[in-house]
């Protein structure tokens, strides 16, 4: 079971709150996938032995890329690696204004056979603000015509806008279900530094969401998505059941992966690797058979680290038995000695597992550095 | 010995000693320009740094003048209040010395106090206006304050510029026809005075010292008169840019020995070197150096105490004002209490801890040295807090009494006194040095100096005042012990003794900082002041509530591991005090109340 993300590092326009990589100028967009197809064909080799069980596209934006290239791209997938055509998941993201007839069913036709779809909210000042491309009335259409397609799809949400309260979350959060997606990724409103959000927020610091504020609309989502049959299995991800996420699953359970693309990242144990955040520099590296990758291989601690860190974001949760079995026994007892001081209220432990509520998911970070070996 | 001069440099800090000093090197010949080093004589890093001299030194001269030649020794003086005892011996070894002052800055508070040092010695004073060529230069204004203070004729007073040499060979001559030449008979039985040492590691100790009578030569078995201790002399020599072995060293000469001593402890500056085998009598004036601010310094990691108290040694090897003992804190484990002559010495030691020998530490709130009387009228030293008896024991305290001298400009004398009586100081005389300087005298309790009042002074007189204070006496005072509890577990580290009056403000502004400084944690935090079981102040943190990021996918693997890892590493430096991690800096906060 292994895993391949190609990264479209392309925007039409960037969004109030992106601080990802991409580019919003589409000319060496041709150059760029003759470049992933390259390096698609370069790292084949590292996946001989591996069956290819999920694929994703993500970005940036996919659904802006011309049709020709994504078939390309996904053509060299098929060509060089083995792939597990059963149960494959195919993923796309896309944006609510690319979902066009012509578009769903080329993809469909090419394999895809989930989408991820880019909605954030139905609140249209909302949208406004974020500087979204689609307005609600453009989201509902495309959802409503992707249905026609493609049965399996994740809407993206975003809470825990100051401009966006609780009865207006209430409301996106209704029509978002109206549309019976299977699955539904809800994050937090992050504020990251060099976006333009957080240039706003420093002139308006009225605006910065309180914790509280941000705490609040966690609950509603989950409480509203709970009521519909929703799983919440992850800090931000919820699914009808069986319709997890299997490629982002596969991260949280350190199967491996190959990252395409500028800025992308892979992992084989017991390496990570990070591709140059830099279009042209990945062109030309790629082109010139140049190193376009960083590498870092984890020792024993780094992994003992990666495996708390996403143990205490998934209803999955982690093992004692694990951690004895693959790092130590005194490791795993002393994780059981911290974990168990945990408040009731934010912390599971059941015989051999540990998972952290979703309201221990609220200080997941805090308990997994605790919990680190450094 | 008539030809030769033993002279210093009493200046303020920035009024350019070291830079007269390089020009008297260069002009006499003493150094070339190729191994001129701008400001030869502080060579510490950390004295660069500052700009000021913290450990003297001594330079020998040699000058051919009207076809005679002379001998200077030029000895370098600390200039900060911290080390009047070190400036005091100093100017002891001298027959005379160059008043420096700042064409644009004036007299200043130090200078007025070193220069009495020195007329207490007796010494020749030659005044200089140096950086004249300075657009801000106000020579006759300077001029006059310095008639004023010394008594001269305004045609006494050298026009110099260190930068550009103006007045330099005006200032060599002064030095020959003013200052007289030592006396002192080699014939008598050998008294040297010790004004400093320096630390070699490969070479131990080497004394500094002047002769004022008999002669000092390699082989003799010498003594130190206040500890009986005899040492056999390795070398002897003067002080050139390098030290230059000689085979004896004469009455009225400055020059260095070298023992094998290691200690730095065994070598007290005013202390007198006589032969063992014809002991002459000490010298006046030796005192034994007394800390006067105290504080712990614990290692950041418990495990690093060996290696802190290894330098600690080395520290003192050097250092021999530095103090310290073994003290244990619930809170930071096993460190030192240390004794500083003041607290930028303080600053000084705990700079070099961390600069030279790679150490990172923990300060704590630094306190005077108070003395107790018990009720069974025992005296009780309480130079810290833990050794503060139990009040209901307690007769009377007495706390360290300063007195302290402030020269400013009129129109600040209104914000100093409203700081000085805040800090229970008691004004004892005002007068006008010159119709633009006055000179204020305070009696104040030593324990409100140790906290804020540089800074305070420095911004209620926008700079413009200078402070230098004398030990007066000890004062019956009510002193509490204060300490800082952090959801009800007292925080020994980070206790207090104040003045019952300051209780209040003190404890809240303490809690406040803290609250700034302690991070969110998963539980709330009570942080209080109390004196006894009487709670002063509280402050409240709130617990954390959420930690959390929102995505966690392929791409952001790796630095969010890494970010967690580095907040780990910064957990794994604070302290944890019962449940509660305390970041390093919250044991600095009472050092930087605002």
């Amino acid at each position: 079971m292994a895993g391949i993300y190609l990264h479209i590092p392309f925007c039409k326009q960037r969004c109030s709150y992106c601080n990802f990589h991409f580019t919003t100028n589409l000319n060496k967009s041709y150059e760029l996938i003759e470049a992933m197809i390259k390096e698609l064909v370069l790292k084949s080799k590292l996946f001989q032995t591996e069956t290819i069980s999920t694929i994703y596209l993500g970005g940036g934006t996919p659904s802006i890329l011309n049709r020709l290239l994504i078939e390309k791209l996904v053509n060299t997938i098929y060509n060089n690696y083995t792939i597990e055509t059963q149960k494959l998941e195919f993923t796309l993201e896309a944006n609510p204004e690319d979902l066009i007839e012509d578009n769903l069913k080329f993809w469909k036709q090419i394999g895809i056979n989930r989408l991820s779809i880019g909605v954030q909210s139905m609140h249209p000042e909302t949208l406004q603000w974020f500087n979204r491309c689609h307005t609600v009335k453009q989201a509902n259409l495309g959802i409503e015509k992707s249905t026609q397609y493609f049965d399996n799809f994740n809407l993206d949400l975003i809470y825990g806008i100051p401009i966006q309260h609780h009865n207006q979350l209430i409301t996106t959060t209704q029509q978002i279900l109206n549309f019976k997606p299977t699955h539904i990724s809800s994050y937090c409103l992050t504020i990251e530094s060099k976006t333009h959000l957080k240039h706003v927020l420093k002139q308006n610091p009225q605006l910065i969401p309180t914790e509280q504020f941000q705490i609040e609309q966690y609950n509603i989502v989950r409480t509203l998505l709970g009521q519909q049959g929703y799983m919440h299995y992850e800090v931000s991800n919820f699914s009808l059941n069986c319709f997890e996420s299997k490629h982002n699953s596969a991260y949280w359970l350190g199967k491996p992966y190959l990252g395409i693309g500028p800025s992308a990242h892979s992992y084989i144990y017991p390496n990570r690797f990070w591709n140059i955040s830099h279009n042209q520099k990945y062109i030309a590296d790629i082109n010139q058979n140049k190193s376009y990758y960083q590498k870092e291989t984890l020792n024993t601690h780094q992994q003992f680290n990666e495996y708390i860190m996403f143990a205490l974001r998934t209803k999955r949760g982690g093992s004692f038995d694990f951690i004895e079995q693959h790092f130590s026994k005194t490791l795993a007892e002393e994780t059981l000695q911290k974990l168990s001081k945990l408040d009731p209220n934010d912390i599971s432990i059941e015989s051999d597992y540990f998972r952290l509520t979703p309201q221990g998911w609220l200080l997941s970070d805090a308990i997994a550095s605790d919990l680190f070996k450094v | 010995m008539k030809n030769i001069r033993n002279f210093c440099i009493i200046a303020h800090i920035d009024h350019g000693k070291s830079t007269l000093a390089d020009r008297l090197l260069e002009y006499t010949n003493t150094i070339t320009d190729r191994d001129m080093m701008d400001q030869v004589l502080d060579d510490m890093d950390l004295e660069r740094e500052k700009g000021i001299t913290i450990k003297s030194h001594a330079i020998q001269i040699n000058y051919r003048f009207e076809n005679q030649d002379y001998i200077f020794n030029l000895i370098d003086t600390p200039g900060h209040v911290d080390f009047s005892y070190e400036v005091s011996k100093a100017l002891a070894s001298c027959e005379g010395a160059l008043l420096l002052v700042d064409a644009s800055q004036g007299i200043q508070a130090q200078t007025i106090s070193n220069l009495y040092l020195a007329l207490d010695c007796d010494l020749e004073i030659i005044p200089v206006i140096n950086k004249i060529d300075m657009d801000a230069a106000k020579v006759p204004e300077v001029t006059d304050q310095i008639v004023e203070l010394i008594g001269c004729k305004p045609t006494d007073i050298i026009l110099a510029s260190g930068r550009t040499g103006i007045g330099i060979n005006d200032i060599l001559s002064a030095i020959i026809h003013r200052i007289p030449a030592p006396k002192g008979d080699p014939t008598l039985p050998l008294q040297a005075l010790i004004f400093d040492s320096v630390f070699n590691s490969f070479r131990g100790i080497i004394i500094y010292f002047r002769i004022m009578n008999g002669t000092l030569s390699k082989n003799d078995q010498i003594q130190f008169v206040s500890t009986e201790k005899n040492y056999f002399a390795e070398e002897v020599g003067i002080l050139k840019l390098k030290m230059q072995p000689k085979e004896k060293v004469n009455a009225g000469d400055v020059g260095y020995i070298i023992t094998g001593i290691k200690n730095a402890k065994e070598v007290k500056v005013g202390d007198t070197i006589t032969l063992a085998k014809n002991p002459g009598k000490a010298i006046d004036g030796f005192e034994e150096v007394k800390p006067m601010v105290f504080a712990g310094i614990f290692p950041v990691v418990t495990d690093d105490f060996e290696e802190l108290r290894e330098c600690m040694e080395k520290l003192q090897l050097n250092d021999s004002s530095l103090t310290f003992e073994l003290e244990t804190s619930q809170a930071l484990g096993f460190g030192f209490r240390c004794g500083f002559l003041g607290l930028l010495h303080l600053e000084i030691i705990q700079e070099r801890l961390e600069r030279e020998y790679n150490q990172t530490v923990i300060t704590t709130v630094p306190n005077v040295s108070f003395r107790a009387t018990t009720t069974k009228q025992e005296l009780i030293i309480v130079d810290n807090p833990i050794k503060m008896p139990d009040p209901v024991k307690i007769n009377s305290i007495e706390e360290p009494f300063i007195r302290a001298q402030i020269i400013t400009l009129p129109e600040f004398i209104g914000n100093i006194m409203k700081l000085c009586l805040a800090k229970r100081g008691n004004l004892l005389n005002q007068s006008y040095l010159t119709q633009t300087r006055v000179e204020l005298i305070f009696e104040m309790p030593l324990t409100e100096i140790v906290f804020d009042f540089y800074d305070k002074l420095k911004s209620s007189t926008k700079g413009y005042a200078s402070f230098d204070y004398t030990p007066c006496g000890y004062r019956e005072a009510d002193i509490v012990k204060m300490d800082i509890l952090l959801n009800n577990e007292k925080v020994d580290a980070l206790s207090s003794l104040i003045h019952r009056s300051k209780t209040h403000e003190f404890g809240r502004r303490l809690c406040e900082k803290l609250k700034e400084l302690l991070p969110k944690q998963q539980f709330q935090i009570a942080i209080q002041a109390a004196v006894g079981a009487k709670v002063v102040a509280r402050e409240n943190i709130s617990a954390l509530r959420k930690d959390v990021t929102a995505k966690c996918y392929g791409g952001d693997v790796s630095r969010k591991r890494k970010l967690l890892e580095k907040q780990k590493e910064g957990k794994k430096r604070m302290k944890q005090i019962g449940n509660i991690e305390i970041p390093q800096s919250a044991f600095l906060a009472v050092l930087k109340l605002d």
